[in-house]
């Protein structure tokens, strides 16, 4: 152990390896320090392992409807009680995380890549290629996020994958915001001006010299922002416009729950528990690892 | 003579309204460390943009080794001028190690070997195989600028512009580091272009010196004969006089 402790601190890496997990675990210490941000990502590791088990964990199937057991309250039997349609809720929670999870995975993956790209080449061109890409950026800016989200899949028809689209078209442009004001900081930086007279192109700089510096950034906005997707994905189920019947996304099992909320409120609750403890645990996490890639 | 390592002939510059260049020419010949001196704000920078092509605005004639200067140039011209910059802190990629940073031009470049040129350009600078692999971060002010000059020297070029190279350093490196400047000039033959505010640190590594004062050359001689004679123009009098109050240890 102490071996290992030398080897990540080792003041003089012998090699490129050892000097990238030196540097991880210097990050990694500054968000020990930190417990809120560990709390989230406890939340996080927990959701993601949930997912991973989860039909070997849920006590029930999640789609099986049992008309004889609607409404039941939460019991031994069923720890969330059930629904109306006597679907056991802890399962459909349980089968829940993964949906979530995919739609937040795949529009951070279709996200982040593009408004960086967007933003990069917007800063350092500058120009007419500012102009142009900013004022694209604007209009999508223009318009509140779940109402432009609601267009495109009013536009694409209802379904997880047309929200997933829909969450990626309206999400880039903060992205792109933020990867632009600080491409223009380093553009103008001394170790920009050092590659360029190495003869670098463009494309290389931008790829490899001003992408690694604004990454810190825009990877800090996605854990926040991931929250909100888990929100609007869920305010799209509500509007039935996300998953569709029977599929077990949380929004969609609020929107069901809101008929018996006075006399079943299990129904609603405990979905509605499960987004607000997966937003904030992105939230506390994104907030740590700001602290922790911005410390220079 | 010889065909000049660097001629210029009425350089201008001008940012919007303001005419930063006026009517600059000097040559630099084969070998030789050639000094722009004077003040912030007198223009000493710019030339150093322009020769290095950082600035593309420029009007008049600009040529290495007889070769007219474009404001465009192809990749074969970074590989015969290179320059180190003033500032050690901002000149070295934050997120890039040591060895990521030195690699990166041989990349660019497609030179074989790049470990063991990396490995020659960190000895050359004198720092050893240890430095390789850290983060600037990790280095003090010297040892990022030993770095810097070893990232402009791993393409071999035939001039280094140097703009500033020690003034954001302690004063007790500064000497070291112009000591290895001047040890590495003397190894490979280099034509050197140095811009500095400070005389003492012009005065150790050249020969020739221009003064410059609001964008113009106001004075061009030999380093013994300012020092004899104390300069012609009243401000090379200026500024010598003012030099003589500071003086740099070990570059006497």
């Amino acid at each position: 152990m102490s071996t290992l402790r030398e080897y990540l601190t080792s003041e003089r890496p012998a090699s490129r390896q050892q000097a990238r997990w030196g540097q991880y675990y210097r990050q990694w210490r500054a968000l020990k320090q930190n417990p809120l941000a560990l709390l989230g990502l406890v939340i996080i590791i927990a959701l993601l392992i949930v997912a991973a088990v989860a039909p070997w964990i849920s006590p029930y199937d999640p789609i099986a409807q049992n008309l004889s057991q609607r409404l039941l309250p939460p019991s031994a039997a069923h720890w969330m009680g059930t629904d109306e349609l006597g679907r056991d809720i802890l399962s459909r929670v349980i089968y829940g995380t993964r949906l979530t999870l995919a739609v937040v995975l795949l529009v951070v993956i279709s996200v982040g890549p593009v408004g960086l790209l967007i933003g990069t080449l917007s800063g350092y061109f500058g120009g007419v290629v500012d102009t142009v890409l900013m004022r694209v950026t604007d209009i999508f800016l223009a318009f509140p996020r779940l109402v432009l989200a609601l267009a495109f899949v009013a536009a694409l028809g209802p379904g997880i994958e047309n929200a997933v689209i829909a969450i990626a078209c309206t999400a880039w442009p903060p992205y792109a915001r933020v990867a632009r004001a600080e491409t223009l900081v380093i553009r103008n930086a001394d170790y920009i001006a050092a590659v360029r007279l190495q003869g670098a192109s463009h494309l290389r700089i931008v790829l490899r010299h001003v992408v690694p510096m604004c990454l810190p950034s825009v990877i800090v906005r996605t854990t926040l922002d991931m929250a909100g997707i888990i929100l609007i994905a869920a305010g799209l189920g509500f509007l039935g416009l996300g998953a569709q019947p029977p599929s077990p996304e949380w929004g969609a099992m609020i929107a069901k729950g809101r008929e018996y909320i006075f006399d079943q409120w299990w129904v609603a609750a405990f979905p509605g528990l499960a987004i607000c403890l997966v937003a904030l645990g992105f939230n506390l996490f994104g907030d740590g690892l700001r602290d922790v890639l911005d410390a220079r | 003579m010889a065909t000049p390592a660097i001629e210029v002939e009425n350089l201008n510059v001008r940012f919007g309204e303001a005419h930063v260049l006026k009517d600059v020419s000097f040559s630099v010949a084969p070998g030789e460390s050639y000094g722009l001196v004077g003040e912030s704000g007198s223009g000493k920078s710019t030339v150093l943009r322009v020769l290095s092509a950082l600035n593309p605005n420029w009007s008049g004639r600009v040529a290495f080794s007889g070769e007219a200067h474009r404001a465009r140039p192809d990749e074969a011209f970074f590989r015969q001028v290179q320059m180190v910059f003033q500032d050690p802190f901002g000149s070295l990629h934050p997120r890039m190690t040591i060895d990521a940073a030195l690699a990166e031009p041989l990349a660019i470049h497609g030179l074989d070997r790049p470990d063991e040129r990396i490995a020659a350009a960190l000895k050359g600078v004198g720092l050893d195989e240890g430095f390789r692999f850290r983060y600037p971060h990790q280095l003090s002010g010297g040892q990022r600028q030993r770095v810097a000059i070893a990232r402009a020297l791993i393409l071999e070029p035939r001039i280094l512009l140097l703009d500033e190279p020690t003034s954001a350093l302690d004063v007790s490196i500064q000497a070291e580091v112009l000591n290895l400047l001047q040890d590495i000039k003397k190894q490979r033959d280099l034509t050197m272009v140095l811009v500095s505010h400070n005389l003492a640190v012009v005065g150790h590594m050249c020969a020739r010196v221009a003064v410059m004062n609001r964008g113009i050359i106001v004075e061009e001689a030999s380093i013994d004969d300012l020092r004899r004679t104390g300069g012609q123009d009243p401000y090379t009098q200026e500024l010598l006089a003012a030099s003589r109050h500071v003086a740099i240890p070990g570059a006497a």
